[in-house]
């Protein structure tokens, strides 16, 4: 299990300002999708509880109805629970000395991005959309200096303050680097 | 009516496709949990989250394993009669 206080290459001083995930909302599709695949056998079941009732007694209908709707019921329980795990393993680890970016695609597919804090250039936060606006909600994209690549932390809740937040650790950084005289500012990219 | 040729299938068929499915359920299930345990934060709402997992798949396989019990699983289906069957139980109540 992954602990805020024992980070992978955890360098000393360093401490965990702020972890993230996608904006709960990321989940209502998911949920929406279980209360109506589940939720429409279930209410015909009950409306047509006579003939339901008729098809289990039978020798030959009931067997075939209850293997295909227990087949049903656990795929959509499997499929849901892999949606969740994608989420809950979507994380973006906001330290005093860099950004980890984890990202889970599918059960099979994990990449783990992290970057010095004294590499970043410019961070921006968009809120795009009424829903995005209401519910505070959207994307804050990190860009490094002299790299191609940037951080997207997509659909986070409050991007403004934790676009604030990563300037102020940047400043930070850059202020203690200047300070002790340090080298850093560079991608480390693993996949998994 | 559409009818079904003369073959006698064993209704114990259904277990081998519906076991097929649960080494696939079981195999996804186990990468699912597996995931979350390694690389989830160490804090609560892991912890329920498996829990509600487990204890979902737990009841819907109870529930499963009790209704498919009651049949007697050793018998074996005629096609021909049992489009019949089919014609007049499937929907004949409604």
């Amino acid at each position: 299990m992954m602990n805020l206080n024992q980070l992978p290459n955890q360098r000393p001083n360093e401490r965990v300002a702020l972890f993230l995930r996608r904006h709960w909302i990321a989940l209502v599709p998911v949920f929406a999708g279980l209360v109506l695949l589940t939720g429409f056998p279930v209410i015909l079941a009950i409306v047509f509880s006579d003939l339901v009732s008729r098809w289990l007694q039978d020798p030959l209908i009931g067997p075939l109805v209850t293997v295909i709707a227990s087949i049903y019921f656990l795929a959509i329980w499997l499929f849901m629970s892999v949606q969740i795990t994608d989420y809950f393993l979507d994380t973006w680890i906001v330290t005093t000395e860099r950004i980890i970016d984890i990202e889970q695609h599918g059960l099979f597919n994990r990449t783990a991005s992290e970057l010095d804090l004294a590499a970043v250039q410019d961070t921006t936060a968009e809120i795009h959309g009424i829903l995005q606006t209401v519910l505070t909600y959207g994307d804050v994209y990190v860009q490094t200096a002299g790299e191609k690549e940037r951080f997207n932390f997509r659909g986070i809740d409050n991007p403004e303050q934790v676009k604030e937040l990563i300037a102020k650790l940047v400043e930070e950084d850059k202020q203690r680097i200047r300070e002790n005289g340090e080298v850093k500012g560079k991608i480390k990219s693993t996949g998994k | 009516m559409f009818e079904f040729p003369s073959i006698t299938i064993p209704l114990s068929f259904l277990l081998i496709l519906y076991g097929a499915f649960m080494v696939f359920f079981v195999i996804y299930s186990f990468f699912n949990v597996y995931h979350l345990v390694r690389y989830g934060l160490n804090n609560i709402s892991l912890r329920a989250l498996v829990l509600i997992f487990l204890s979902g798949t737990f009841i819907l396989l109870l529930l499963s394993a009790l209704q498919m019990m009651q049949y007697d699983w050793s018998g074996a289906v005629n096609l021909n009669k049992a489009s019949s069957s089919l014609n007049t139980n499937l929907f004949g109540g409604l």
